[in-house]
């Protein structure tokens, strides 16, 4: 007999044993042990012995993982081999994880496209947008504003913190300005920018084609650089584009003649800076034209300094801001990361659709883990026997999680796939709202994200059937004789209350899709106060005022005189109207008018012609609207709504009353109804109207209200208005139904999204509470059988079933009405005209979810009554 | 059943495999006397790590090329750790059908003019 080996070598031999696979290292560490030692004891110097050590040690990395490979190779072909024999299980478990998956690998690429794909800019984390601010003191977050020409030209001068601060020109709140651009064939509105020439540096983004006009330029040099988009649509993509000529007009300038501009480069296609529609052309603002007295009319974008916050700099500019002349005492100055404010508005939407996608994965996930349990149940006696034989706990647990493993992987490119499937609908129902929404895409980091969530779940998916087939689990089955009997009360008091935390979890999302969606049938069911059908919109900015002033009133009336006449007279067309206001776009004026020697009460103005109630359908309530005879030299009238009569005189009738303008008092020869026109959102305001021939303004808004093809009567209104006036562009042409669909574009995303997760949830969740139910009746045959055997009746027997399997599912629901109750005031941003705790919501959710799941109980529990109980006996 | 299977479908083999077998052609070894043996006959060129030898052993196993000896030494010159083992009829049709590959393969390496000049030893 040998001698043993002495301690240390022999610990260091087995550390290095431990790299191969277990079965391997019970079949032969004995034996390499063996023939160690003896190689040990034949290599008598320290210098052999070393190199004793590094042969072993190559060669048991050489062959470690060859041996890992070939058990991992047969633990997959054996459950290959068991999925194929029970494939009800294996489809079941596959389709319900392709879905969790799916969803979330589709859900994670608007994520990404949104939130975490950096903006085309060089460092875009250290640029920052400033605006200024106005916290009031009862509202949590501080209103938005845009920067005055003195505030921007102080910073400028004063401020540390940021560098290369650059502006753009606003034309109106959160609107780029736009220009016309002048062709032979009629004029084109883009939206443009008007940037001061060192923009582009501050960004830090290069040209595709030709170089980006730079600090370096004469700032008023009529230099143009255009957008990858324009640039293709316009120029075909022509690499000469540099030096071509672009004849440009802007509108909100006095003077309407056109000025030629040289384009000096195109932008890379990946540049975005205005959302939902990028700027199409660039030019240059010079610093000597920003004003430091003016409108309110700058936009800020500026890189911070090394090593400053934004935090920081906003504290800095803010106490410049401080030393202004017109500094209020809630004013402050806002300086925001620029990628924050980017996804500003769209980040709580894809946030809550993340958190409904999880939802789903987990609901998924809970349901593997139950099939995947009732599955190990069911092999107790092939696991008992195969423990029996000498297979190790370790070994039987990591076959099952190899056959977890092919699970989620057959799931997970399944879910991809759906995902890949489902990205054109995605990216068509992703509202243009939702900034960079439209780059969604299935692409590298997205897939790696679907693999690193098939590897999370497959472990701990793997890791419950692995907790229960332990040992000392196995054995308990062995000593109880195998599978027939009764699932222990622990084991069946889990799956209740799994069952239970699935239904209150299904149940809120149930409830937030319903809120959701009833919140969107609301929006698109409310009522307007005028009829929409068949209206087409569009934008004529009539004539700058080119024409000198007195007279251009006159050239104008006969401008938009003969522009109806000739609308009017188009076939299809049934009436035609200007105004100073567009439906929907959020362009109202307000003024604050009031009764002779009262208040004034602002009111939202519109001039609107003689044919304008009509066409509108807007009931006139009390005397008339207004007519062709209102023209300005006939005394001056107004029609208000009903609130604002209401408003202005109580009880009194508005009717002969006169209404103060300052300038002129018109008497109030009508009564209209009140109307939702800013925003579908946006309850009715008080409001009056004025003849458009006694109040001509310069913006208008074209309404048709056509009988025939929208697009032909769009085509046929473009060529009247071109023939009239060659440099006036229309604008916008869109039917009323179809700004509201923009307009509720996101309500209708969110709500058809959580709904259609919510769907997905309650098909998954009854179809793991159909698993459990089948599972416990598999497990009581014994009982039931016996039962029947003694004379029950098979009906009470599967009533008492079903009663008894769904009292889960209303502990379930109760508990998750709670939980709505709870969450759903997250919801609160989302809704409109719909409390977060909408008894209807949450009573049609609760239903819904108790008659499926019913449905979900009794299918499996009927099976109790073809339980012929002479087998079910037999057989034990 | 291995008696009815095709010796052809395990060759070629590899050199380790080649010499593990040969090791055991002529007597029944434990693992570390295969070592041995292998070196002894390659003149030191051939050194099987443990690794390298159980794993193979595991596969000639489990296609029945090689099987375990009952029979052992006297205790004084045993290790209880140790197992012996020995070629099947199976295995060793394998062995004389690698063999006779090998010869054929020689054998057209001669038929060529260039290598004329080697004999036979």
């Amino acid at each position: 007999m040998s001698p043993r080996p002495s301690r240390i070598p022999h610990r260091m031999f087995r550390a290095l044993m431990s790299l191969f696979p277990f079965e391997f290292r019970a079949e032969f560490e004995p034996e390499m042990e063996a023939v160690f030692d003896e190689q040990r004891r034949e290599a008598g110097t320290r210098r052999l012995r070393l190199r004793l050590w590094a042969r072993t040690l190559l060669d048991t990395l050489r062959t470690a993982p060859r041996e890992h490979l070939d058990i991992l190779q047969q633990d997959a072909m054996f459950a290959m081999r068991v999925l194929r024999r029970s494939p009800g299980f294996a489809f079941t478990a596959i389709v319900t994880l392709a879905l969790g998956i799916g969803a979330n690998t589709a859900v994670f690429s608007l994520v990404r496209a949104v939130l975490l794909r950096p903006l085309p800019y060089h460092e875009p984390e250290r640029l920052v947008s400033v605006e200024s601010g106005y916290r009031s003191p009862d509202s949590l977050h501080p209103v938005r504003g845009i920067l005055t020409g003195d505030a921007v030209l102080n910073f400028r001068a004063n401020a540390t913190t940021v560098r290369n601060l650059a502006v753009e020109h606003i034309y109106s709140p959160e609107l780029s300005s736009p220009i016309d651009i002048l062709a032979p064939d009629g004029a084109e509105r883009l939206r443009g920018g008007l940037v001061t020439p060192n923009f582009f540096e501050t960004l830090g983004v290069q040209a595709a084609v030709g170089r980006l006009f730079g600090s370096r330029d004469n700032d008023t040099d009529p230099l143009a650089v255009i957008s990858d988009g324009y640039w293709r649509r316009k120029f075909g993509g022509d690499p000469h584009v540099v030096g071509r000529t672009v004849d440009l007009l802007f509108v909100g300038r006095r003077e309407r003649t056109p000025r030629r501009f040289t384009v000096v480069g195109v932008l890379p296609p990946r540049f975005r800076f205005t959302y939902p529609r990028e700027t199409e052309v660039w030019v240059m603002l010079p610093w000597s034209a920003v004003r430091p007295i003016g409108a309110l009319e700058y936009r800020v974008i500026a890189r911070l300094a090394p090593d400053v916050t934004a935090n920081q700099s906003q504290a800095e500019l803010t106490a410049i801001s401080r030393r202004q002349k017109y500094h209020g005492e809630h004013d402050v100055t806002l300086v925001t990361p620029l990628p924050e404010r980017a996804s500003a508005e769209a980040r709580p939407g894809v946030l809550l659709l993340a958190t409904v996608a999880a939802v789903v994965l987990l609901i998924a996930c809970v349901n593997v883990v139950l099939l995947l349990l009732a599955r190990v149940a069911e092999r107790g006696p092939e696991v008992a026997v195969r423990t029996a034989l000498g297979a190790g706990w370790f070994r039987i647990g990591r076959q099952l999680l190899v056959e977890t493993g092919i699970l989620v992987g057959t799931g997970g490119a399944a879910g991809v796939t759906l995902a890949f499937a489902l990205q054109p609908a995605l990216r068509a129902l992703v509202p243009a709202a939702v900034t960079r929404g439209d780059e969604l895409s299935v692409d590298i980091p997205v897939l790696a994200f679907a693999g690193a969530l098939c590897v999370l779940l497959a472990l701990s998916c793997g890791l419950a059937p692995l907790w229960h087939v332990s040992r000392r689990w196995v054995h308990d089955r062995l000593r109880r004789g195998g599978w027939q009997v009764s699932a222990s009360r622990g084991v069946a008091s889990w799956r209740r209350g799994i069952v239970a935390l699935q239904v209150a979890v299904v149940l809120v999302l149930l409830v937030g899709a319903t809120l959701l969606l009833r919140s969107f049938w609301q929006l698109r069911h409310v009522g307007l106060g005028y009829d929409g059908t068949g209206l087409l919109t569009m934008e004529i900015n009539t004539l700058g005022r080119s024409v000198p002033a007195p007279d251009w009133a006159r050239v104008h009336r006969q401008f938009t005189r003969e522009l109806l006449e000739r609308v009017r007279a188009l076939p299809g067309v049934d009436r035609a109207s200007l105004t100073t206001s567009v439906p929907m776009r959020g362009v109202d004026f307000t003024y604050v008018a009031g009764r002779v020697g009262g208040p004034g009460i602002a009111a939202n103005m519109r001039s609107v012609d003689a044919g304008f109630f009509a066409l509108m359908r807007i009931p006139v309530l009390a005397g008339r609207g207004f007519t062709e005879q209102d023209t300005s030299e006939s005394p001056p009238v107004a029609v208000v709504s009903r609130a604002y009569g209401k408003l202005l005189f109580g009880d009194q009738s508005p009717l002969g009353q006169r209404l103060d303008l300052r300038e002129t008092q018109p008497t109030i020869v009508g009564v209209v109804e009140d109307v939702r026109y800013v925003h579908v959102r946006q309850r009715a305001r008080p409001a009056f109207y004025l003849p458009r021939d006694q109040d001509p303004g310069p913006i208008s808004c074209l309404i048709v209200r056509t009988r025939t093809d929208v697009a032909a009567t769009a085509a046929a209104i473009r060529v009247v208005v071109h023939d009239l006036a060659p440099t006036q562009p229309v604008e916008r042409i869109t039917t009323l139904g179809g700004i509201v669909d923009e307009l509720t574009a996101g309500d209708r995303f969110y709500a058809v999204t959580t709904g259609a997760f919510g769907g997905i949830a309650l098909l998954l969740a009854v179809a793991g509470l159909i698993g459990v139910v089948r599972r416990g009746v598999a497990e009581r045959t014994r009982e039931l059988a016996l039962r029947n055997a003694l004379g029950a009746d098979a009906r009470t027997l599967v009533h008492r079933t079903v009663a008894q399997e769904l009292r889960p599912v209303l502990a379930g629901t109760l508990l998750g009405l709670a939980g709505a109750f709870w969450l759903s005031r997250l919801l609160q941003r989302f809704l409109f005209e719909v409390s977060p705790l909408d008894p209807w919501a949450y009573a049609f959710a609760s239903l819904l979810l108790v008659a499926v799941a019913f449905i979900g109980c009794y299918i499996p529990a009927r099976r109790i009554t073809r339980i012929d109980p002479a087998t079910a006996l037999r057989a034990e | 059943m291995t008696s009815a299977r095709d010796p052809g479908s395990l060759l070629p083999l590899t050199p380790a495999m080649f010499h593990v077998l040969l090791a055991l052609a002529d007597e029944e070894r434990h693992g570390y006397a295969v070592i041995k043996e292998v070196e002894a006959r390659t003149g030191g060129k051939v050194r099987l790590g443990a690794g390298t030898l159980y794993g193979l052993v595991k596969r000639f196993l489990a296609d029945g090329l090689i099987e375990e000896s009952r029979r052992r030494p006297a205790a004084s010159e045993d290790d209880e750790r140790r197992r012996y083992y020995r070629l099947t009829p199976f295995g060793r049709r394998v062995l004389v059908a690698d063999v006779g590959r090998l010869e054929e393969t020689v054998a057209i390496a001669r038929s060529k003019r260039f290598l004329k000049r080697i004999q036979p030893a």
